[in-house]
């Protein structure tokens, strides 16, 4: 049976990397007793697709694994196994059985949600509520994209969905996530600084992942509730 | 979701962080901040107020080496099955997270509590290897340790040492408080007993020492005084108080079946060296190879019955969801029960998708059979140790490995569809000669020959050959403990010799460091007079020696030379036999008389039987078990 596993990741787990989560993730299923499905070959793994990777310093309410099982379990005691074996920070909040024939996470992700908090060493010279609404009310907001080969010049507009200010240190970020269109959460913090004139640095805020969504006709409907 | 429900969440996620002794501004400006944060499967929490005694165990490099040795977790089962007491582990801090510690006078703390090390009751070193000596010195100084154990007072935790390398404590005897020489399942609960004891009535650290100091297998190096001769060999080693035993008994766990081991070993998140479980088939080695410093001190052979570790193995996979298994021992073939024990985890665990490797095996038609079952034939190597390249050497080095051997090894293992191999052999070892280094290109060549004589539809493609030779270091309570190591000329020269006489179009040479090579000498057989040096190196920015790009061998040479040490003293001179040594007080279990014997032989070049063809009374008899009297059973 497939099933689609959501965890939260809090506390010290945050400075867990995705391929050492991963891991983690196989040995926890091991240790719970699960029969895993595994993919064939010399060297089989287990049948598992993490949703989107959430990056090192990043916390999350709902993360999602798809994996598969030879045996047949009820949620109750899916979850219950798998949360006698986690680490303090992860903690599985649902389980859900999925059609054979679903698509995998990974191939349906289309944004994600995020909260971000400024730390004091941000820099923050304005008032919040104010910048972002003109930051966001510009034409196009670039920004320099960098990947390992090249640099070029990217107009992000497009891929925040939505942003909005929660409190005079923390705003909330709805952003393009998956294969076609991606853009992290860093980004728009160093866009927002530019337009501040002032100096980026990477980690002077916290970030904290929300949900994880498709797009199903148009509407966000969260990886959870989906039946695409 | 409300805006006010999300806030709340964010701040308690910075709750929790507040338990981490660093901030997330530090560890995310790092390398592998989960080095940092503990909280790993199986680690062991507990109240700090309903425990007696803490102790900080620490393998002094950085989380993935130390996370992968096998013995720190037996010291963290041990002393965690104990309710009053509390072990935590430490790990050496990366360069860039110690420089920012020092910056930020953050002291360095236990990865379970995130508590300083300095308000421990002790700090225990594994010590496995002589180039971790100055980040031992590291460690004390991030905590806030005088590094001179006489400059410690009654608020510092107690030094303590093992591990291989204490079978010579002298080169770092003034950084530590107590060394325990052997095997930690005798004594170490009698420390802590006696240390709660201590605790209650409120005695002085010292006179803590002094009770320690009774106990078997414990040295307290200030309790003992050193003089030299003139020509800069030891005179005299002697107790200054009357507590201190003249002489220290290794500590040895005769019955090795029953010992107490980790059942629920800590599953790091980091990917480690050995991220896997790791079962130990016996202790010791039959084989008695005489350059073999562990086949010395870890005599004599211990077996684990076949059933516990079928037991084990199951209880291992199932507590840590690892998908590897090692059997690890110093030589594997030789456990008794190896057959069964092999073919027992292939039934019961092949299906299950678990890995199985078995290092340090022969090569011969039982190996080819179990390795075809549990690895890819074509992604994996055969591994060689012939050590030396002319049987006349290997005689001499008591390497009981022929030409033949390895030959038909080979071609076994050709035709059973590998095409990789590896060869590994030393280069001055003694009584060698140019014809004994040729002949490590000879036998490599002969490899090569041996695949390619097979009929072309018997091979795979390209064979891969590489050969790699270390340098010859001589190890205290070895054979070779007398003989000299030879210069890095000497060395260099030698290793020119096997790469010009190298067929390099089908095989890859590959070689040691010479300066690592050097300095390791001398912390292998120096005196308590390189400890000076070693402080002095360390003062000007020696650290992660081990590490050979962060290796600053000029700084070790100024080092010695502030300090008037010679190396050459320590390592370019042959040694009488009735001269006394640094390392004589410990009684290692094997005699002198029997490695004098042993070294009579070498230069005869006459091999000796090893431990289950006849003994050789190397005086481990006495303990009454192990491979002594398995035949009298
Ligand atoms: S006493 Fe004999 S059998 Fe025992 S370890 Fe020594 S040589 Fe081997």
């Amino acid at each position: 049976m497939k099933i689609r596993i959501r965890f939260n990741k809090t506390g010290a787990m945050k400075f867990v990397g995705h391929l050492d989560l991963l891991r983690y993730f196989q040995k926890a299923f091991r240790r719970s007793g699960f029969q895993m499905l595994y993919s064939k070959g010399f060297n089989p793994h287990q049948a598992m697709s993490f949703a989107a990777p959430l990056a090192i310093g990043y916390t999350s309410e709902a993360e999602y694994v798809d994996i598969g099982l030879e045996d047949e379990l009820s949620e109750e005691e899916g979850i219950a196994r798998l949360n006698a074996n986690m680490a303090d920070g992860i903690q599985i909040t649902g389980w859900k059985t999925l059609e054979d024939n679903s698509k995998n996470a990974m191939s349906i992700v289309h944004a994600a949600r995020y909260v971000v908090t400024l730390r004091e060493s941000f820099g923050l010279n304005k008032d919040l509520f104010e910048t972002v609404h003109n930051f966001i009310s510009q034409d196009e907001i670039l920004i320099m994209k960098k990947t390992k080969s090249s640099e070029k010049v990217t107009d992000i507009k497009s891929s925040i969905f939505e942003i909005k200010v929660l409190s005079e240190n923390s705003l909330e970020l709805v952003l393009a996530t998956g294969s076609v269109l991606n853009l992290k959460p860093e980004l728009v913090m160093e866009a927002i600084s530019k337009y501040l004139d002032i100096e980026y640095k990477e980690n002077t805020y916290a970030i904290h992942r929300i949900d994880i969504y498709v797009n199903d006709n148009d509407k966000l409907v969260s990886l959870y509730d989906t039946n695409l | 979701m409300q805006e006010g429900a999300l806030l709340c969440y964010v701040i308690a996620t910075n709750v929790i962080m507040s338990k981490l002794c660093l901030s997330d501004e530090i560890l995310l400006n790092v390398e592998k901040p989960s080095r940092y944060i503990g909280n790993e499967i199986n680690s062991i929490m507990k109240d700090k107020d309903s425990v007696e005694v803490r102790y900080a165990l620490c393998f002094p490099d950085i989380y993935e080496i130390g996370m992968s040795h096998v013995g720190l977790p037996i010291l963290y089962n041990l002393l965690n099955l104990r309710e009053d007491t509390w072990a935590e582990r430490v790990y050496s801090p990366w360069i860039d997270m110690s420089k920012i510690m020092r910056e930020k006078k953050i002291p360095l703390f236990a990865l379970e509590s995130q508590e300083p090390i300095k308000n421990f009751d002790f700090l225990g070193f594994t010590i496995q290897y002589e180039m971790c000596y100055t980040n031992i010195l590291d460690i004390l100084d991030l905590s806030g340790i005088p590094l001179l154990s006489k400059d410690r007072t009654d608020d510092d935790p107690i030094v303590m040492g093992g591990g291989p390398c204490v079978y010579n404590t002298e080169p770092i005897a003034d950084f530590i408080d107590a060394f325990y020489i052997g095997e930690a399942e005798t004594n170490l609960d009698a420390i802590i007993d006696a240390y709660k004891e201590h605790k209650r009535q409120g005695k002085s650290r010292r006179a803590f020492l002094e009770i320690m100091a009774e106990i078997e297998g414990v040295y307290i190096p200030q309790f003992y005084d050193v003089e030299y001769k003139e020509d800069g060999t030891l005179k005299s080693f002697t107790p200054n108080k009357p507590c201190a035993k003249p002489s220290i008994k290794k500590q040895v766990i005769m019955d090795f079946t029953s010992a107490i081991y980790p059942d629920k070993p800590i599953v790091p998140f980091l990917q480690t060296v050995h991220d896997r479980v790791v079962l130990e088939l016996f202790r010791g080695c039959i084989r008695g190879c005489r350059f073999c410093q562990a086949g010395m001190i870890y005599r004599p052979v211990r077996e684990k019955d076949v059933e516990t570790l079928k037991e084990q193995a199951k209880t291992l996979l199932k507590n840590t969801g690892h998908e590897e298994i090692s059997l690890i021992s110093l030589s594997s073939s030789d456990y008794t029960t190896l057959r069964e024990l092999t073919y027992y985890l292939i039934d019961e665990l092949g299906d299950k998708d678990v890995n199985i490797s078995l290092p340090s095996l022969r090569i011969d038609a039982f190996a080819i059979d179990v390795m075809q079952k549990v690895q890819d034939v074509r992604k994996s190597s055969i591994t060689f140790a012939p050590e030396a390249g002319s049987q006349r050497m290997r005689d001499v080095i008591n390497k009981g490995l022929s030409k033949e051997d390895i030959i038909n090894g080979a071609n076994l293992a050709f035709k059973s569809g590998w095409s990789r191999v590896k060869l590994y052999f030393m280069l001055g070892l003694p009584t060698e000669t140019v014809e004994d280094n040729e002949g490590i290109a000879t036998l490599s060549q002969e490899i090569v020959n041996e695949y390619y004589n097979l009929p072309k539809q018997d091979r795979h493609g390209r064979l891969d050959v590489v050969t790699s030779t270390s340098f010859f270091i001589p190890k205290p309570f070895t054979p070779f403990q007398w003989f000299k190591q030879c210069t890095s000329e000497e060395f260099l020269d030698k290793q020119r010799v096997v790469n010009n006489k190298m067929n390099k179009r089908a095989i890859k040479y590959s070689w040691h460091d010479v300066e690592t090579t050097l300095l390791e000498g001398v912390m292998a057989r120096g005196d308590r007079r390189v400890g000076a040096a070693i402080l002095e190196a360390y003062k000007n920015g020696c650290l992660f020696d081990s590490w050979t790009e962060q290796l600053k061998y000029d700084v070790w040479i100024d080092a010695f030379k502030k300090c008037g040490i010679d190396p050459a003293f320590y390592n370019n001179r042959d040694r009488d036999l009735d001269e006394l040594f640094p390392w004589d007080f410990i009684d290692a279990g094997v005699t002198k008389e029997f490695l004098i014997r042993e070294y009579n032989r070498a230069i005869e070049g006459t091999v000796t039987p090893n431990c289950r063809q006849a003994c050789s009374a190397c005086g481990l008899i006495g303990l009454g078990g192990g491979v002594c009297y398995e035949d009298k059973n």
